[in-house]
């Protein structure tokens, strides 16, 4: 498809013309960034919008005021805490509803409401095994987890964490050696039906719905790298797999935005809206609940 | 149905007690033999008449014994004869031709005016050679597009959308076989070679119930049955393809033939450049052709057959080989890339005149589409003890193939009764995208949707009932009914078209009609690209559903203008649209999984001042509408104006015969500009950081989200647009000949084809818009022997 469009650019590329749009000048907004959980104390990331022919860097908005509220109480106002953002002190409570005010002399100020999840995913099952290698001749490992979902609208997120290796020459010897060990998300790759949106690969988490097996067993498979496996001296490796039940606005607006994401480029698609849960500004207000389970990893199985 | 059988008996009584004579026949071209389509037969005694149908067969039954009839068709000269009826009466006419003629003849097809029938277009195909076209290459889609009502896509494309429908609403019947993918070069040329066309008919509305399958249109195409008295011949050669027809009898007065080819030949030309270029290692190219042939025999006054025959391909390619040595091993390697389509058609047809009020006609028809995309690789590695070699090739390909059945009858009991009625059976195969992987050293591979197999039957019966000299109708009913996977879907179709005349040669006309597809397109792009894939209604996705309701007034002023002005409204259920994001080529998702369903409306106002005849005809086009879409799943369920709602569109159209040999001609557009969904702000999406170590400096980067108010909330430049052509003609020894010189976008304006953000020469970000085309003059060379 693509070589079609090349095709067709090529031939309209000398003939482009710059147009003048009515495009309306909007004074800037709030945009909200949070996904809260009751693991982490609140944390929000603000940041201004832009018109459409901007070129500038997005930056964070200082000194404002943000306050949450459980139901219609306020219960803390988070405090500016660096760069990365506005922090609170307190956690969020499974199945209560949390509300964001954020607010700033010249912005209009912006309020988003979500719900944290109160379900408990349990992992029936999570197995490694050897996978074939993949065009690049590197070894692939296949992951299967597998829950039970409850009846009812559900939504969820997976994501595996795992070791990385840091390595520093040896002066004497001239070889490496292990100097650290620190957790990343490795990524994770799937073929599954379930995932009917592409994944935006800088997002490790794999979003889904539960639309087709409600109330069933959810049986998944993943393609990975264990990535300490590629020094040859390490035969066991302990990860850490993440199941996540995510709010509905939380997966729609990282539905969405992984869809307009995977159509840049394309000036022939139809551009997605991405989901906006923030009144009178933009992003997300998100809400998860997270269960992990530890796995020890063997090289030859 | 019980309506149906009461509608029934109630014509049947109704025109029992008729005792008439009955005057049937053919009316032809004198020169050629030529069916002519739509020709007026009518009684100056009477002011009863009637017309031809698709066959040139008339039926005329009349209770008096003198009867004055005058024959009559756009370009040939009438004939006026007196009869005197005793009994049954054949009589075959042969009409001459205008160009046989010294002085302009001015004549019409059936009358406009007293015809119950609307939203009906129908462009004699000499005034479509008359057009100026594209490159030269004339296009009867790109005609019909400057009526109104019947709107193109985007520059340059010969998509039609009718009335706010999609493309896929049209039935396109080429000699009754619908033909899926009407597009040469993606879009920018219709299948159709115009020499070997005799009649092109458009209905936008108030469909008669003998029609079905197709929501917003039926185009109607018959093909040349071929010259039945000598040995004729046409070409042209122009600047981007060439073409012949060769059409004469095989027995003469009793069967003809006709074969016109077409190709095009930029890959010829380019390929020795690409090789000189790449020192033979590299060529590319793109072609079409196709190649229309039809014979018929005639077996006696009451049996004729025919069989018809399109096939036509396009196909785009690359192909690339090379070698290099290292380490005295030499590897060598190939691939192709290419994608290719095309339809075949072919259509069995015969006539049966029963009686003379009662004629029939049964059809067999194949139709098959089919794209394909194609990646083949060879390698070879020779060392100096051993060689290996490694191949595969990639496939993807979709498409739809039909096997139908109909017979249709018409029986004219009564001067003021026309009945028709008939059945039709199409098997429908629908292969939706299969993916195929072959390689030497692994497994094949085939993934995608599963080929589905439909079953479509229909039903229908109509009556044009002369009510009065004032009141004329043609109702009747259409029912259909489709079966896939053991489910049936059915629908009963109503259908009315009524006329009511003034004294003054005003006529008013109201119609309705509720249509049912069966079959849908998935298409995303706007291009009319060939990998769109037809698919069958599913348990999921069900069949399409319209009603329109028109109604209207025509008049003929002094005989020579027709106008006629018609105001629609038509909603739509059921409609596909690919979901936001999807990909279409994603083998591992059945379609159904990738598709969300709507509703459509559209509703306007079109104007049509028509000449026809005369040293000076042409047209003046006009339409006022509005096009809307309601998906749930699409821009968060909120209605959005469709990408080709128009608010205006405009069509002059002009043919100036200045002499004989000497014809001048000029077309201007003005479209209001598609709707196109443009962001107003830029956010930061969710935001990752990294750090320089510790205690270091601490970067956070923001995915940039775009936000789109809304599905197609802007408008891209108006589009307007003049095209002009002269050509001149010369008599010969060996026949005549003809150049046409043309410029098709005269005065270069850039109209917009797609727009996307860039960069100005100053590094400021801007909104910009892509053209295709600027002024293209074109050259021709016609032929006639």
């Amino acid at each position: 498809m693509r070589y079609l469009f090349v095709l067709l650019a090529v031939c309209a590329i000398s003939c482009e013309v710059v147009v003048d749009v009515d495009i309306p000048i909007k004074p800037a907004s709030i945009t909200v960034h949070s996904t809260i959980n009751p693991d982490s104390t609140f944390q929000v990331q603000l940041t201004a919008s832009q018109n459409i022919l901007s070129n500038n860097q997005f930056s964070t908005i200082p000194e404002a005021t943000v306050n949450i509220y459980d139901g219609e109480i306020l219960v803390e106002t988070l405090v500016q805490n660096s760069e990365d953002g506005y922090k609170g002190t307190l956690k969020p409570l499974k199945g209560h509803t949390y509300t964001i005010e954020a607010s700033k002399t010249n912005y209009k100020t912006v309020t988003a409401t979500d719900v944290v999840p109160s379900q408990n995913v349990k992992l029936n099952k999570v197995t490694f095994a050897k996978n074939a290698n993949d065009e690049y001749n590197q070894q692939q490992y296949s992951m299967t987890i597998e829950f039970d979902d409850p009846k009812g609208e559900n939504y969820y997120e997976i994501g595996l964490y795992g070791p990385e290796l840091h390595y520093e020459r040896d002066e004497d010897t001239g070889e490496y050696v292990v100097v650290d060990t620190v957790m990343i998300q490795y990524p994770i790759d799937s073929e599954d039906g379930i995932f009917t949106v592409e994944q935006y690969y800088s997002d490790r988490f794999w979003s889904f719905s539960d639309d087709v097996v409600d109330g069933k067993t959810v049986k998944i498979n993943f393609n990975t790298y264990i990535y300490p496996f590629w020094n040859e001296t390490v035969d066991e490796v302990e990860v850490l797999v993440a199941v996540r039940e995510i709010s509905y606005s939380m997966f729609k607006y990282k539905q969405t935005a992984n869809l307009q994401r995977s159509l840049d480029g394309d000036p022939f698609a139809e551009p997605v809206p991405v989901y906006n849960n923030v009144k009178n500004g933009y992003g997300i207000f998100g809400a998860y609940q997270q269960t992990t389970s530890t796995v020890t990893v063997r090289k030859e199985e | 149905m019980r309506y149906l059988l009461l509608f029934s008996l109630f014509c049947v009584t109704s025109i029992a007690f008729a005792q008439s004579n009955t005057i049937s026949g053919y009316v032809r071209d004198r020169e050629t033999g030529e069916s002519l389509i739509g020709a007026n037969v009518f009684d100056k005694s009477t002011l009863k008449g009637t017309t031809t149908n698709h066959f040139g067969y008339y039926t005329l039954p009349l209770s008096y014994s003198e009867v004055h009839l005058v024959f009559s068709y756009v370009g040939y000269l009438p004939i006026d004869t007196l009869i005197t009826l005793k009994g049954n009466v054949e009589l075959s006419i042969r009409l001459i031709p205008q160009s046989m003629l010294d002085e302009i003849v001015v004549t019409a097809e059936e009358d406009l005016v007293d015809m119950p029938q609307m939203s009906k277009i129908g462009i004699p195909v000499d005034q479509i050679k008359s057009l100026p076209a594209l490159a030269g290459e004339v296009d009867i889609f790109k005609a019909l597009q400057l009526m109104p009502g019947i709107q193109s896509g985007s520059e340059g494309s010969s998509g039609l959308y009718v009335r706010g429908g999609g493309p896929d609403q049209n039935l396109i019947l080429l000699d009754g076989v619908p033909v899926y993918n009407a597009s040469h070069l993606f879009g920018f040329f219709s299948v159709f070679n115009a020499d070997a066309i005799n009649n092109v008919e458009v209905i936008k509305g108030g469909f008669p119930a003998r029609y079905g399958g197709r929501l917003s249109s039926v185009i109607d195409i018959s093909m040349k049955e071929g010259n039945n008295r000598e040995l004729k011949g046409t070409g042209s050669i122009g600047l981007i393809s060439s073409k012949l027809t060769l059409e004469g009898p095989l027995k003469k007065e009793k069967s003809s033939f006709i074969v016109s080819a077409r190709r095009t030949y930029i890959d010829i030309l380019a390929r020795p450049l690409i090789k000189a270029n790449t020192d033979g290692d590299e060529t590319a190219g793109y072609f079409f052709y196709d190649l229309n042939a039809k014979v018929n025999y005639t077996f006696s006054d009451r049996d004729r057959i025919y069989l018809s025959t399109y096939t036509g391909d396009d196909k785009a390619y690359a192909r690339s080989k090379d070698f290099y040595v290292s380490d005295n091993t030499r590897y060598d390697y190939k691939d192709e890339f290419g994608l290719k389509w095309g339809n075949i058609t072919s259509a069995f047809r015969w006539n049966h005149v029963f009686s003379p009020k009662i004629f029939s006609n049964v059809t067999a028809t194949y139709s098959k589409y089919q794209f394909d995309i194609f990646q083949e690789y060879y390698n070879k590695t020779t060392t100096p003890t051993e060689t290996t070699e490694d191949s595969g090739a990639t496939r993807y390909f979709s498409g739809i193939q039909d096997l139908a059945l109909k017979t249709d009858f018409e029986f004219t009991p009564h001067v003021d009764h026309q009945l028709r009625a008939g059945a039709s059976a199409i098997h429908h195969t629908f292969n939706p995208g299969i993916l195929a992987y072959t390689a030497s050293n692994d497994a094949d591979t085939t993934l995608g949707s599963t080929k589905t197999r439909g079953l479509e039957l229909a039903t229908y019966f109509e009556d044009d009932w002369t009510i009065s000299k004032a009141i004329r109708v043609n109702a009747g009913v259409h029912f259909s009914a489709f079966n896939v996977n053991n489910i049936w879907y059915q629908k009963v179709q109503p259908r009315i078209n009524a006329r009511y005349l003034f004294g003054n040669g005003l006529a008013i006309k109201a119609s309705y009609a509720t249509m049912a597809q069966f079959i849908h397109l998935l298409t995303n792009s706007s291009i009319g690209l060939p990998t769109d894939l037809w698919v069958p209604a599913t348990k999921n996705i069900k069949p399409q559903y319209s009603s329109q309701v028109a109604i209207g007034v025509a008049k003929n002023i002094t005989k020579t203008y027709e106008v006629s002005i018609e105001a629609y409204y038509k909603d739509m259920t059921n409609l596909i649209e690919y979901s936001e994001g999807a990909s279409y080529i994603d083998p591992q998702k059945d379609w159904q999984s990738k598709v969300s369903t709507g509703n459509g409306v559209s509703y306007g106002t079109e104007l049509l001042i028509q000449k026809k005849t005369g040293r000076f005809s042409g047209w003046i086009g006009y339409t006022l509408s509005r096009t809307e879409r309601t998906f749930p799943d699409l821009n968060f369920g909120k209605t959005y104006p469709y990408k080709y709602d128009r608010r205006h569109d405009v069509s002059l159209v002009g043919i100036y015969k200045v002499r004989d040999d000497f014809e001048f001609s000029a077309t201007w557009v003005y479209g209001t500009g598609n709707a196109v969904s443009l962001p107003e702000e830029r956010y930061a999406g969710q935001g990752h950081s990294y750090s320089t170590g510790p205690g270091g400096q601490t970067y956070y980067y923001y995915n940039e989200l775009l936000d789109y108010p809304s599905r197609n909330n802007y408008r891209m430049r108006a589009y307007h647009r003049l095209d002009i052509s002269v050509s001149k003609t010369k008599k010969k020894k060996w026949g005549q000949q003809t150049w046409s010189f043309g410029a098709y976008n005269a005065y270069s304006r850039s109209n917009p084809f797609f727009m996307d953000i860039g960069y100005d020469r100053s590094g400021n970000k801007k909104f910009k818009q892509y053209s295709l085309f600027p002024i293209i003059p074109s050259v021709r060379y016609n032929f006639e022997f």
